[in-house]
């Protein structure tokens, strides 16, 4: 990417904010620093210089304001910068803007913002879904104002709208990339997810970012990464065992789905990869267990918000009705409420050991099972590989194509499970922390992606598997 | 007693994870596709089944617990109703007692046990960090706080009854 093609992409950013609402603040210093960078003659040594990157909004940024697309934190600057925002500066990357989101992470529509809905850069002039929560993220590198943009992916935030905007989104394993200075919403769940139309700009963001991080304990330490380098393959594997579970092709889908799900299956077998049946009955599952296990963690989560220390307050009082801090909390949106609600309930008494404890178990053979199926070992739990395992698996990323706004909200004003379906194909992986990356389907702006999935660690061995399909 | 709906997707038991012998053609991954054992429009078809919505006291407590105002409950009432009824699944599944809940964090299964020595070793090196702020005097614990006074944070008529 030259300077020159990078100033003349940021020149295009005010049209597209107006247009498809990615933004929820722009670095206005974006030029400036680019130039500088430029004037640095550093090129060579800084692997993403000249990069143009957007970053979600729920990612602290000490220069922009860090707001969650949420009300209560909508004049709220972070005091300091997230790792991976202080890596992607040092690497030369230039932060383009803070993108549009459900708040908190809290959707998969991209219609649930404080500051509106993000519209589909696919469908001009239609006001169509992008997908969530990572919207405005995949609407700006779908729209060609950035190389590529961070997302975050807790149940398919990433990929949803990866799939619905034709590009690239790839959730790397649980751990890869830190967290710290990434806005909780369910912190077992949260993992960094890059996205981008370029696969070889995927991977080179991903090497700046894959480093461990004494300040996220969850984030994989240096005896672990020693370890997994162990049982990694050494050399790219050029023909692959690929699995089709069973689970992942259910009938509802679309034909048009199904044909360029099955398109992809003919050209990776044309290319000499093998095909196997699988079995993951606990897939079908995977739904009600992250939305009895992610909602509670949001309600831990969120219990900070009160105003007192930062953020919104409300302007006369700071309880009612003996409700501590409510007036404050009102200005969470109503998903964001929801969820909170919703996961209060999980975590009270009488249903914690029937709800909670038992998703969690379930989350744990769930692992177990994804273990049972890979040919690799998981450094996690200790499993060995099954020698007769694939390596990777493939799916459809989404159940349909991206609807409009107004068809989307009305569903999920009906009934929230019509929303939460959306996500019924990307909450597997994320429950058991698996690397991802949704695929489009083909070159032509086709709303379709297909999912490739690795064990545990696997990152590389699923990055590299793109360049046979895209 | 909720109605509870997925007829379809019947009792499991655990580990039934298997790997197939390979497809041998393109048609048979065709077949194969085209024979679902399950549909989608069985998670999106509860509307009329949710026949008992949570009581208004229970949503009211929630809302306590969850520090939001007891209004709007009758459309909370409704969509706490659709949401149990979805999650209401996890009850009727088979779950092996002696699975350890504390592995569904993704972290190593078995860490090294933490000792004393490790402990005094980790206190005995401790260095500040200012990337974390810790810069000695630079604390300022109110400085973004909308209100405050003497250094302190301001709570304003909310004392607490407790009953």
């Amino acid at each position: 990417m030259s300077l020159k093609n990078a100033i003349s992409r940021l020149g295009r950013v005010p049209a597209v904010q107006k247009q498809f609402n990615v933004f929820t603040s722009l670095n206005h210093n974006a030029e400036e620093e680019l130039k500088k960078n430029d004037l640095n003659g550093q090129e060579a040594a800084r692997p993403l210089n000249n990069l143009l990157c957007a970053i979600k909004d729920n990612i602290a940024t000490k220069e922009l304001p860090t707001t969650c697309a949420s009300k209560i934190l909508e004049d709220y600057m972070s005091p300091y910068d997230a790792t991976l925002v202080k890596l992607l500066k040092a690497a030369g990357a230039v932060n383009v803007g803070k993108t549009n989101l459900d708040e908190f992470g809290m959707g998969s529509g991209g219609t649930k913002s404080h500051f509106g809905p993000t519209k589909n850069p696919l469908f001009p002039g239609k006001d169509m879904i992008v997908g969530g929560s990572s919207s405005g993220s995949a609407a700006a590198v779908a729209a060609d104002v950035v190389d590529f943009a961070l997302g975050t992916d807790t149940g398919g935030s990433v990929r949803l709208p990866a799939s619905y905007t034709s590009i690239l989104g790839f959730k790397p394993s649980y751990g890869r990339i830190s967290r710290h200075g990434v806005i909780a919403y369910a912190q077992s769940f949260d993992t960094v997810g890059i996205m981008s139309k370029e696969i070889s700009t995927i991977q080179k963001v991903f090497k700046v970012l894959d480093k461990s991080d004494p300040k996220d304990p969850t984030c994989l330490d240096e005896s672990s990464r020693a370890k997994l380098q162990t049982i990694l393959p050494q050399e790219q594997r050029s023909k692959l065992r690929i699995g089709i579970p069973r689970e992942f092709t259910p009938s509802g889908i679309p034909a048009s789905s199904v044909k360029k799900f099955l398109s992809i299956v003919e050209q990776l077998a044309a290319q000499g990869h093998q095909f196997f049946p699988i079995s993951l009955s606990d897939i079908k599952h995977s739904l009600p267990i992250y939305y009895t296990l992610a909602p509670a963690e949001a309600a831990s989560n969120l219990a900070r918000y009160d105003g007192v220390r930062y953020g919104v307050r409300d302007s006369k009082y700071d309880s009612h009705n003996d409700v501590l801090f409510a007036p404050t909390r009102e200005n969470f949106g109503e998903e964001v409420k929801t969820r909170i609600v919703l996961g209060n309930y999980n975590l009270s008494s009488e249903f914690y050991n029937n709800h909670y404890i038992k998703a969690q178990k379930l989350r744990v053979e769930l692992i177990d099972e994804f273990d049972s199926i890979f040919a690799l070992p998981n450094i996690l739990t200790g499993s060995k590989g099954n020698e007769n395992g694939v390596d990777v698996l493939l799916s459809l990323s989404a159940i349909s194509e991206p609807t409009s706004i107004s068809e989307y909200e009305t569903g999920d004003s009906r009934n929230p499970i019509n929303s939460y379906v959306n996500d019924i194909f990307t909450t597997p992986m994320s429950l058991a922390g698996l690397p991802t990356i949704s695929v489009p389907t083909g070159h032509s702006g086709e709303p379709v992606g297909v999912q490739i999935v690795g064990q545990y660690g696997d990152d590389d061995t699923v990055l590299n598997a793109v360049k046979d399909i895209w | 007693m909720r109605t509870r709906v997925f007829t379809l997707i019947s009792k499991r038991g655990y580990r039934r994870s298997t790997v197939g012998p390979q497809f041998r053609d393109l048609a048979e991954i065709k077949k194969y596709v085209a024979t679902p054992q399950w549909s989608i429009g069985d998670f999106m078809e509860q509307d009329t089944n949710v026949q008992e919505l949570p009581s208004v006291e229970t949503v009211e407590r929630l809302l306590k617990l969850s520090g939001l105002l007891p209004k709007d409950v009758e459309s909370l009432r409704r969509k706490l109703g659709h949401q149990l009824v979805f999650l209401d699944k996890l009850v009727t599944l088979d779950v092996n007692e002696k699975t350890d809940p504390k592995n569904a964090r993704l972290l190593p299964r078995n860490p090294k046990p933490l000792e004393y020595d490790d402990l005094i070793h980790a206190a005995q090196n401790q260095v500040k960090d200012a990337s974390l702020g810790e810069i000695s005097g630079s604390w300022d614990s109110v400085e973004l706080a909308k209100n405050s006074k003497d250094g302190f944070y301001v709570l304003r008529k909310a004392f607490m009854k407790r009953k």
